[in-house]
């Protein structure tokens, strides 16, 4: 427990983690007041359905699970490969701290400080809407009817898990990397690049003929792939649907979300794993 | 390390904080441990001394645990050294190569997040031991606004958190105004006076001959020379002598007929200096038998520093990885051994 503790004083000590947080509510505020501004007046329904609820909570969770991932696995990054660059790690070693325990440590207290901005930021997001709809004038609709709740509530605890998973790969690139730019750098092409090898894959197997394949019936394989395991899940955590790109068939809830609790499990172990092996020369 | 290997049977024995018996380990090819052999007595200061890249800091990342030795035996203070047993560090505080932390938490934050690992640390130690080292006016600052000497205080503070039997400090005075060494001084006359051990690697020999009771020099690796401070400077000492280059060889045939002599430059291009192996008491003598052959000093110079002592053994210790080449010494012929 003093453990964790000392983990969220390094955490909350951090410029980076006001940051993370500071980014995607200022892009939030941005493009809410975009809309409210430049759409207020005009006939098209289009701008109210973005910003009534419980619609909008789609469109926050692009904010904060999509942008906020890619933001997490840097985050997350940072943090592991912090006590590696500022050359702690042997301080903890050689104070005979368990390797093991110091990474689960590391872990849940970067968690809960996830956890913390996640809700924040959705906070912060509902309220951004709320005065997005009231500058248009069309009514904040029904954020906590029963469908509203339900999209609150599956978004939450939904995207806060698949952005902690998202979180531990970087995490453990970073462990493992002993770097805290080494594994920023490299969360971040991971979490780029999987979509970009996804769509590539998906063009390679429908042998070009991407009009007629834009909603393939099946589930494919490298709907697994650890970044992309996770929109399954946000794809069930709000009933409204996203339109545009590729709609994959979703992968099932129960097993998306086991894939992502599997994902979790192997990066932590893999990042505990690594420090148990390391050895410290410099 | 294996089991057997790390069993102790004559190691650790009464009075001995840190045995090391034929301590081995390479970086890819180059070695930096090449069987050391260390005896460090309980309640003692440590010197440990050698040249730069000798296996000192090695030698300490392999007590903390931070390295695995390829093979080789250790106690530390009287327990088995095995890999992995990482509640043996309860008993060791150590500041290894440069003092690191957070820079962006306080001092204070820094030892408090220090604290939270390893042993159980009670929230009063870190006043304690910031109280200890002169750092508590400027323990709300943060870190990146520390000067080296400051950081090195702290780093000490750090080694002081769980009241550690054996403190290990590499480049302690790394650093420290002199202020700051008198008072690192003091400080860790008290340890030792209170039954802790304190290993000191340092480059600053000078400082490690007023502070240390025994010292150990290892060089290539290797133990070249350990035993009590004052045996090792009285076997150390020497005069040096300076006579007009075009009388080194007359002067050097008169000396090595009654003790061990060089040249500084053995080429007889030197500027005349000459160094005997001989007790300082001796200097008089020297100049009376240099005198009487008409050769005349300009200078006649005793010492019985840890310098001379700690440049001649490694100097002369011999090059034991093949692929590393002998120790370049400072212009200065081997003098020979004094051990």
């Amino acid at each position: 427990m003093r453990l964790v503790r000392a983990e969220i004083l390094k955490l909350r000590r951090r410029w980076a983690t006001y940051i993370v947080l500071g980014i995607v509510l200022v892009l939030m505020a941005v493009v809410y007041l975009l809309i409210g501004l430049l759409a207020r007046g005009t006939s098209s329904g289009t701008a109210g359905l973005v910003t009534g609820f419980p619609a909008a909570y789609g469109v926050i969770n692009q904010f904060v699970f999509g942008l906020g991932s890619l933001l997490a696995v840097a985050y997350a990054a940072a943090v592991a490969g912090a006590d590696w660059s500022f050359g702690v790690m042997r301080v903890i070693i050689a104070r005979g701290e368990s390797r093991s325990r110091y990474v689960l440590a590391k872990a849940i207290g970067l968690a809960i400080i996830l956890a913390i901005g996640v809700a924040i930021a959705y906070a912060g997001g509902m309220a951004l809407s709320a005065m997005a709809s009231g500058l248009l004038g069309t009514g904040i609709g029904q954020p906590f009817g029963d469908r509203g709740l339900h999209d609150l509530v599956s978004s939450l605890l939904l995207g806060t898990f698949v952005l902690l998973q998202r979180a531990a790969i970087g995490f453990a690139v970073a462990m493992v990397l002993r770097s805290q730019l080494a594994g920023v750098v490299v969360g971040i092409v991971l979490y780029i690049a999987e979509p970009i090898l996804s769509a590539i894959l998906f063009a390679l197997s429908v042998g070009g003929n991407l009009r007629q394949a834009l909603a393939p019936a099946e589930v494919q394989w490298y709907q697994f792939l650890p970044f992309s395991i996770g929109d399954s899940a946000l794809a069930a955590a709000s009933t409204t649907q996203e339109t545009g790109g590729i709609q994959f068939t979703p992968v099932p809830l129960e097993l998306a979300l086991l894939s992502v609790g599997m994902y979790l499990v192997v990066a932590i172990g893999v990042s505990m794993f690594s420090l148990r092996r390391a050895q410290v020369a410099g | 390390m294996s089991d057997q290997e790390g069993t102790v049977d004559v190691l650790g024995g009464d009075g001995m904080a840190i045995v090391t018996r034929d301590l081995h380990r390479r970086y890819g090819a180059r070695v930096a441990l090449n069987g050391l052999d260390l005896n460090v007595p309980r309640g003692r200061v440590y010197g440990f001394l050698g040249p730069n890249g000798s296996g000192k800091t090695t030698t300490l990342r392999v007590l903390v645990g931070l390295i695995k030795p390829d093979r080789g035996r250790i106690a530390v203070l009287g327990t088995p050294f095995q890999w992995g047993d990482r509640r043996r560090m309860f008993r060791i505080g150590a500041l290894i190569e440069s003092p690191t932390f957070y820079p962006y938490l306080s001092g204070r934050e820094n030892l408090q997040v220090f604290a939270a690992a390893g042993p159980p640390t009670p929230r009063s130690r870190v006043e304690e031991v910031l109280d200890a080292v002169g750092m508590q006016e400027r323990a709300r600052d943060k870190v990146k606004t520390y000067s080296l000497g400051m950081r090195q205080r702290l780093g000490i503070a750090g080694a002081l958190l769980s009241d550690p039997e054996l403190l290990l400090l590499d480049e302690p005075a790394n650093g420290l105004d002199p202020a700051g060494i008198v008072a690192m001084r003091e400080l860790l006359r008290y340890l030792t006076a209170s039954g802790k051990t304190v290993v000191v690697s340092s480059h600053i020999l000078t400082e490690v001959q007023q502070l240390a009771d025994v010292v150990g020099i290892i060089d290539h690796g290797r133990l070249v020379r350990e035993g009590p401070m004052e045996r090792l400077l009285a076997e150390g000492a020497q005069v040096r002598v300076r006579v007009a280059p075009d009388q080194v060889g007359q002067a050097l045939s008169i000396l090595t007929q009654r003790a061990p002599a060089q040249a500084l430059a053995p080429d007889g291009q030197g500027d005349g200096w000459i160094v005997v192996q001989v007790s300082v008491d001796r200097a008089a003598d020297v100049n009376r038998l240099l005198a009487s052959a008409g050769v005349w000093a300009s200078v006649i110079q005793p010492t019985s520093d840890l310098e001379s002592v700690f440049l001649s053994l490694t100097a002369t210790a011999p090059s034991l990885d093949p692929t590393v080449g002998p120790p370049q010494g400072w212009g200065m012929a081997p003098p020979g051994d004094v051990r």
